[in-house]
């Protein structure tokens, strides 16, 4: 309801009664009182005191709203290509700023990853391997592993004291980190496949043992450091892959579907302990 | 006592029989108080258990043994320690940043990770804080281009953000010139008014200038717990000057004056000193004079 208020100081304007300095401030910045748009403009119509002490408070309102504007517009968090990607495809933007501040996004981790790929689809691509997709396979579900030990915990990350103790939700914010560093991975490592000879859908045999690796790093890091979890993650891989795989010819047990069963059940049994552990990223110095 | 008597006394934050196991080594032997409102000073030698005793009070690291309350809640279930975190600001011993983050940038992340979701409730959030900590015109520059002190104060800023009801600072004046600790001294004692503040430092000015209590920790036990005067008095008539250094003394330095300033039991015939907060803290470490400081 606009508000008229007293007498300015005018015995001659047309009204008898004016609008409130107050008010007239309120509608020149834009404020509740612009939402009586109609009856404020209604009155200084047909009040020239009025309408002169408009005109005196819009500069000065306009001065201050466009200040505004200019100061949170510099003050305004830069995004990184990673963070506006997340907010493009409908992530919240406080939500894609926790998760772009992981390590592994940055340019440099990704430019790095994707080099060894491109050097492992290429090795692929020239050897005479029987089965061209062992070099992707042996290194890419690697890279996230490697991502989720450089995305937690207080080695890497700087703000892990505060950001332990912050009311945010600990799983959910590793649960958020590593998606998205597995997503990059994931998103390299297709890219590198595509280079591979036609070894048709072994070209994607390195998917479920990325997933598999990443769930058991993470489950992991409820326990120990991430960098140890990624270790040791790494260690068994190594030896998996060594005692199922025959260099010569490039064949892996990995490779077949028994092989791809026995990953899956691997990824579901890391998920459920995942899940059971997940209070601990909450309460403990090893955990993120 | 019960601790919901002890809180509804005014009692905000309460230990009971803490201990606490570090690396193999015994950070906390059953430590055991209860502060109120105000600034409490924590005082104590490098590896007193300090630190160890507020990350447990801050929820980032749970003891081994013994109760903590704080604003009525556990922290060691899980409910219980998310009301905590919820008014809860900490500023730890080494606050690490994102370097390359303004300092505006670097407190609108802290202020999404204490559930400021809201954008413009953010903003004013962040610039509050930011002008609490007098940063409002630096705002803009990366962390890596400020100074130690300016650092210290985004952390200042950090720990601040959501208006928190109990603070947990660990030694917040270190590395800081006189001029900043100054200004730090009088950020603090601001914010003492209506919360808890704990507060470690080395510094015995600090906790003369700034808290109400103090407790003095020394290999994990807690060695006195009390008003600073109450230790300042218990120092008096055993410090003294002297040409050479006295052999009844606890501790001797030689002051700028070139006279010897001795602490601990004072001839009959010595040229008594008032005596400082330094001097009882001094007093209560040495073995051979505790027991009686403390008492």
């Amino acid at each position: 309801m606009t508000r008229i208020g007293g007498r300015r100081d005018d015995t001659r304007a047309t009204p008898s009664r004016h609008i409130a300095t107050e008010l007239l401030r309120e509608y020149a910045e834009g404020g509740p009182a612009a939402g009586t748009t109609t009856g404020v403009e209604g009155h200084v119509d047909g009040c020239p005191e009025c309408r002169g002490e408009l005109a005196r408070l819009m500069p000065t309102a306009r001065f201050g709203r466009v200040w505004t504007a200019v100061e949170e517009a510099l003050d305004e968090p830069r995004r990184g290509p990673a963070e506006r990607a997340l907010i493009w495809l409908g992530v919240a933007p406080d939500t894609a700023r926790l998760v772009a501040v992981t390590p592994a996004l940055r340019w440099s981790w990704s430019i790095a990853a994707g080099l060894v790929l491109f050097v492992a689809a290429l090795v692929a691509r020239l050897s005479l391997l029987d089965s061209p997709s062992l070099p992707l396979l042996a290194i890419s579900p690697m890279l996230p592993v490697l991502g989720v030990a450089v995305s937690f915990g207080p080695r890497f990350d700087p703000t892990y004291e505060i950001t332990l103790v912050a009311p945010v939700h600990g799983f959910r914010l590793a649960l958020l980190r590593t998606a998205a560093v597995l997503t990059v991975a994931a998103a390299l490592a297709a890219a590198a496949s595509l280079v591979l000879p036609g070894s048709g859908p072994a070209a994607l045999a390195w998917l479920l043992p990325m997933l598999a690796l990443t769930l058991v790093t993470l489950a992991m890091a409820t326990r120990v450091d991430p960098v140890i979890a990624a270790a040791v993650t790494g260690a068994g891989w190594v030896t998996l892959l060594l005692t199922t795989t025959h260099f010569g010819s490039g064949r892996s047990l990995l490779l077949t579907t028994m092989g791809q069963a026995a990953v899956s059940v691997v990824a579901v049994v890391a998920l459920v302990a995942l899940a059971l552990a997940r209070r601990r990223f909450d309460e403990k110095f090893t955990a993120i | 006592m019960s601790h919901a008597l002890d809180f509804s006394a005014g009692q905000l934050v309460t230990v009971e029989g803490l201990t606490f196991r570090y690396r193999r080594q015994t950070a906390l032997a059953g430590v055991s108080f209860a502060v109120g409102a105000g600034v409490t000073g924590l005082l104590g030698p490098n590896g007193a258990g300090k630190t160890s005793l507020l990350r447990i009070l801050a929820t980032a690291v749970p003891p081994n043994s013994g109760t903590v309350r704080i604003l009525g809640s556990d922290p060691l279930t899980a409910a219980g320690r998310l009301a905590v975190r919820r008014q809860l600001g900490y500023l730890p011993q080494q606050p690490g940043f994102f370097p390359n983050f303004t300092a505006y940038e670097f407190i609108d992340y802290v202020a999404i990770l204490k559930e400021i979701t809201d954008r413009r409730r953010r903003r004013e959030e962040t610039l509050r804080v930011l002008a609490a900590v007098g940063l409002s015109d630096d705002r803009g520059k990366r962390i890596k281009a400020l100074s130690g002190g300016m650092r210290q104060r985004v952390a200042l800023a950090a720990a601040i953000v959501g208006d928190p009801r109990v603070l947990i600072l660990d030694e917040p004046t270190v590395g800081l010139d006189p001029e900043q600790r100054l200004r730090f001294r009088e950020l603090i004692a601001e914010l003492g008014a209506g919360r808890t503040v704990l507060l470690s430092t080395h510094q015995t000015e600090d906790v003369s200038a700034l808290c109400h209590r103090v407790i003095v920790l020394d290999r994990g036990v807690v060695r006195f717990d009390g008003a600073p005067a109450r230790l300042t008095a218990a120092a008096e008539n055993r410090v003294w000057h002297s040409a050479e250094r006295s052999p009844q003394a606890v501790v001797a330095w030689r002051t700028g004056v070139g006279a010897v300033r001795n602490v601990g039991v004072p001839p009959p015939d010595a040229d008594l000193l008032p005596a400082t907060l330094e001097d009882g803290y001094l007093l209560l470490l040495d073995p051979s004079t505790a027991t009686e400081v403390a008492a």
